[in-house]
């Protein structure tokens, strides 16, 4: 008798639990799943909320919006593909959607591209071999943020090139008093930003990581002094201790206690100063990034929207990412991020916002970037190449590890030769 | 004599205040800081050199998370989880566990033993087929899905541990249960479950904090804030270039409360019972 | 009659034991399964793939980086375990004399093991941080240090940043698993002791030792096998990093199979270290039967 009557209570938890599961809506209109991605500007997710049920209820869909943080995109999305269900739409970084595109498992968004009038600027960052594949959304041009104030203390003119730009921070350097003249992260977790910056500095030397043939041409006279620069920077303490390891918000945060003078970033540091810092915005310039005996190199991404195949309707992903470039909502939207992000279609920046000098400078260097894997041609491969962040790990075993920067660059060689099945 | 005795009881004492301090403030110091880092304005939250005490106090960042993020949902999402986890791995691991100590039936030890596989491959590795196995009996996205998978690690748990339990209780009043007629299974309830009660509610109390802490599986089973468990709602605070620690901090204090009042609850069962030999006497 | 008892016996035991046998051939069986065929193919998410027999166990014992990351995992591990049953169990004899506030002493020893693990980790990456982090800033104002310590970007230090946590988070597992074991042993065994002439070493060699030694034994497997697989940890302090310093294998394969996407491999890193936990599980079979007798 007490066994039944523990059996049964023993299903009873269970039938309870899959009744609870069982409550999942089951009705037959169709379902469009959004995973955006979350910003630390608000308004963004809830206007792209907004838009998203708009969209649902005009056509009479069940709609799904997700918020997923950046770093958790990843692993999840990876294992719904692996288990055949991925959203319908993700909105994601330019890097990160290049190596989704390689896999087939992306809708093509020719018709997307036909539709809206999209910039040269924003076509060239998310340009695939292989197809259209990924839809700009905005872009994020990084500039040098540096604090003029210090600089000024010491008589000094703000630099324009890296060795000005070297020799001023070693004035400016003050570590005794928690001051230090750069903060460059070089952690390998993270965004890409770091390699973003090692590559722009290694293009601005003169070096060329692949070409424009997908041949990798890293073992250069010109790359081994840009691999020295980097390392300098961190060897002779121009940055905190710790950069070494930053992930993408090191250097965000350090500017904003004004720990550091100069840092490389997108706008997102100067919207958030505007809302949190103006006393430290009205200390800081903007400026474009350093040149080199190449010239400045301007490495652009922006964020990206991807639609899967294998994604219950495909039909209507296309449609969302096409109305989300509707006039209004869009410029108003761009509005909403306080210049941190650049419109990548034609005829939204006629207004006050943009024609705002503080603003218009972002507008003005987000047309002038080049992509993360310039001059290579963009390939999932190449793409992974990047985000394995092979260049800043051969600064890590420079700096950590006293690795002669010329073996360091043999390696970093042979990694890219690994990587790419050279 | 007496003096030296004297003098060794007090030399105790202090070495006993001594340690105890100690063991005080190495165990709290972490939480008092993640305390102090929820109620500190954000414009503090990045002062070099920081001070131990707030120089303001400010409630803003719990405001915040109750009245700005869905961080409650995701707060009962977990409770649901992890008692209902709790709860099945308990009866499972109870009953598996006292036929594995005292019935005598063929492939006996070779269960005892299978139970180890569980402990092979770690959660890492395990979530994406993990994953796959939920959406395809239809729980993706379904914290129900959890409370099942869950039971992966939460059981091998309580049957190692219930296991040394059963063992310690004496057979002799099993053996008397069955003279006045028992059968196995009154045996266990009226015997072994009184006398093993305190280390189960040990035992209860651990498998709580197992699945109320888990993360991975969590991360890639469950989508939509409605399913989300605290752990993902607390890593929901971390934008790409920007972490809130803020909101970090204060969610942390509250994915906190839980565990930390179970634990004041069941302390008194800790004594004796949490771990192997226990109930020995 | 006695058959029948036995059968009922018999069918009680296999009733049992079913759900277990259920979760563990079935529920992990699967993905197992599923593991331990992928680590022989190069599969990559969302690219066919193929066999390609043990390549990739040639591959990652022929990589530098793994044996540096299954070090790591090995020292980790010993060190975790060793400092925790230690310290756990000079804290267990210090909470087993009676004194005054004995009770608050016990609750606040006990709380780091019931804070979530991962917020555990954000916690003490905050107080690590060599800018805003009270850690630095401590050593600093008592004047230690002039310059601040870079806990997480040193070759060095980061793993024994990663170590300090672990030790903190599971130092009152020991310590109330071993308490639990010392308010056991019956007073009687020390005066006996005692009445022998043994002193306070002897003491705790012949009596107390012996005694609680199911309770370590137990103990020590399980966190072994925790501190082993241990993955939020390290992965949310330090990444594993700077160049796979504080990786161990948990981390690494997450890397391997996530950053570079690379499952079949990252696979094979997993299936690898299995041995090195059969021959743990061994050895605590064969401690924990002698116990049994």
């Amino acid at each position: 008798m007490k066994r039944i009557i523990s059996i049964i209570l023993g299903l009873a938890i269970v039938t309870s639990i899959f009744a609870n599961g069982a409550q999942e809506q089951n009705t037959n209109k169709k379902k469009l799943v959004f995973w955006d991605k979350s910003e630390y500007v608000q308004d963004y997710n809830v206007l792209s909320k907004q838009h998203f049920d708009e969209f649902c209820a005009e056509n009479n869909i069940d709609g799904e919006y997700v918020i997923i943080p950046p770093n958790d995109l990843k692993q999840k999305l990876l294992a719904s593909i692996e288990g055949g269900n991925p959203p319908d739409i993700i909105v994601t970084d330019d890097f990160s959607a290049k190596q989704y595109a390689g896999m087939e498992q992306l809708l093509s968004v020719d018709s997307v591209m036909n539709a809206v009038p999209f910039t040269t600027a924003a076509k060239n960052i998310v340009q695939v071999t292989n197809g259209n594949f990924i839809v700009p959304m905005c872009i994020l041009a990084p500039a040098m943020y540096i604090r003029a104030d210090k600089w000024e203390e010491k008589g000094l003119d703000l630099p324009t090139t890296w060795d000005e730009l070297y020799e001023t921070a070693k004035v400016v350097n003050d570590p005794e008093n928690d001051f230090y003249a750069l903060g460059y992260p070089m952690g390998a977790s993270g965004g890409g930003d770091a390699e973003a910056m090692c590559r722009s500095i290694i293009l601005s030397f003169g070096g060329v990581p692949i070409d424009e043939n997908g041949v990798v041409t890293i073992n250069s006279a010109e790359t081994l002094s840009a691999l020295k620069f980097i390392a300098k920077l961190y060897t002779e303490n121009l940055c905190p201790p710790s950069a070494i390891t930053w992930d993408d918000m090191g250097n965000n945060t350090a500017y904003g206690a004004g720990s550091v003078g100069v840092i490389q970033n997108s706008g997102s540091v100067f919207s958030q100063l505007q809302k949190e810092n103006p006393e430290l915005l009205a200390k800081t310039r903007i400026l474009s990034y350093p040149s080199g005996v190449a010239g400045a190199f301007i490495p652009t991404g922006g964020n990206v929207f991807c639609a899967f195949k294998n994604g219950e309707s495909n039909d209507l992903a296309i449609e969302y990412i096409k109305s989300f470039f509707e006039k209004d909502f869009y410029e108003n939207l761009l509005t909403k991020m306080l210049g941190m992000w650049q419109p990548t279609i034609t005829g939204v920046t006629d207004n006050d916002f943009w024609k705002d000098p503080i603003n218009s400078g972002w507008l003005e260097s987000s047309k002038h970037g080049v992509n993360n894997l310039y001059p290579a041609p963009s390939t999932d491969l190449i793409a992974n190449a990047f985000s394995e962040q092979l260049c800043v790990k051969a600064i890590q075993q420079i700096v950590l590890n006293n690795v002669d920067p010329q073996i360091a660059l043999d390696n970093l060689e042979q990694s890219f030769k690994d990587t790419l099945g050279q | 004599m007496r003096k030296s005795n004297l003098k060794d009881r007090k030399l105790k004492k202090i070495g006993i205040i001594f340690f105890s301090i100690l063991g005080i403030f190495w165990s709290l110091f972490p939480v008092y800081w993640m305390l102090k880092s929820s109620i500190t304005p954000d414009n503090e939250m990045y002062k070099l050199n920081p001070s131990l005490f707030p120089s303001k106090i400010t409630f803003i960042h719990y405001k915040d998370l109750f009245t700005q993020t869905k961080f409650m949902t995701n707060f009962w999402n977990s409770l649901y989880v992890s008692i209902f986890s709790t709860a099945i791995a308990l009866f499972f691991s109870i009953i598996g566990s006292y036929a594995m100590v005292r019935l005598r039936y063929k492939g006996r030890l070779f269960i005892k033993n299978s139970i180890f596989f569980s402990y092979l491959l770690p959660a890492s590795v395990l979530f994406i087929p993990m994953y796959i196995m939920a959406s395809k009996v239809g729980l993706g996205n379904n914290k129900n899905a959890l409370v099942i998978v869950y039971q992966t690690f939460i059981i091998p748990y309580c049957c190692y541990m219930l296991m040394s339990y059963f063992v310690a209780i004496p057979k002799a009043m099993e053996e008397a249960a069955y003279i006045d007629g028992c059968s196995h299974i009154q045996a266990l309830i009226r015997v072994i479950l009184p006398i093993a009660l305190p280390s189960i509610a040990v035992v209860a109390t651990f498998a709580f904090t197992l699945s109320w802490n888990e993360y991975l599986y969590a991360l890639v089973i469950t989508t939509s804030p409605s399913q989300q468990t605290v752990t993902i709602g607390i890593s929901n605070f971390k934008y790409s270039d920007t972490f809130i620690w803020g909101l970090i901090m204060s969610s942390s204090v509250v994915a906190s409360i839980p565990a930390v009042s179970l634990y004041m609850l069941a302390q008194r069962f800790l004594k004796t019972g949490l771990a192997a030999g226990g109930v020995k006497q | 009659m006695q058959n029948n008892l036995k059968s009922i016996e018999r069918k009680l035991g296999y009733t049992f034991s079913f759900p277990i046998l259920f979760l563990v051939f079935i529920i992990i069986g699967f993905p197992s399964i599923y593991t331990f065929i992928l680590s022989f193919t190069n599969k990559r998410i969302g690219y066919p793939y193929h066999f390609i027999g043990i390549k990739n166990y040639v591959d990652i014992f022929k990589n530098p980086v793994y044996w540096r990351v299954l070090s790591n995992t090995i020292i980790y591990t010993f060190v975790c375990i060793i400092i925790k049953l230690m310290l756990g169990f000079a804290f267990a004899l210090l909470l087993n004399e009676n004194f005054k506030g004995r009770g608050f002493v016990r609750v606040a020893m006990l709380v780091p093991w019931a804070i979530p693990g991962m917020v555990a980790a954000h916690t003490w990456r905050w107080m690590y941080n060599d800018q805003y982090g009270i850690i630095n800033a401590i050593l600093r104002n008592i004047g230690l240090i002039d310059n601040p310590i870079p806990w997480l970007s040193d070759m060095k230090l980061a793993l024994i940043a990663v170590i300090i946590v672990n030790i903190w988070r599971g130092i009152p597992f020991f310590l109330f698993s071993i308490l639990g074991g010392l308010q056991t042993i019956d007073s009687q065994l020390y005066d006996a002791a005692k009445v022998d002439g043994a002193g306070i070493v002897s003491r705790f060699l012949n009596v107390t030792v012996p005694s609680i030694a199911p309770v370590l034994t137990i103990t020590t497997l399980l966190s072994t096998i925790w501190t082993f697989n241990d993955f939020d940890n390290i992965w949310l302090i330090t990444g594993g990093g700077p160049l796979n310093a504080s990786s161990v294998i948990s981390t690494f394969t997450y890397e391997t199979a996530f950053i570079s996407n690379q499952m079949g491999r990252a696979l094979a890193v997993a299936i690898s270290i299995i041995p090195i936990l059969i021959g743990l599980m061994f050895v605590a079979n064969k401690l924990l039967s002698r116990e049994d007798k």
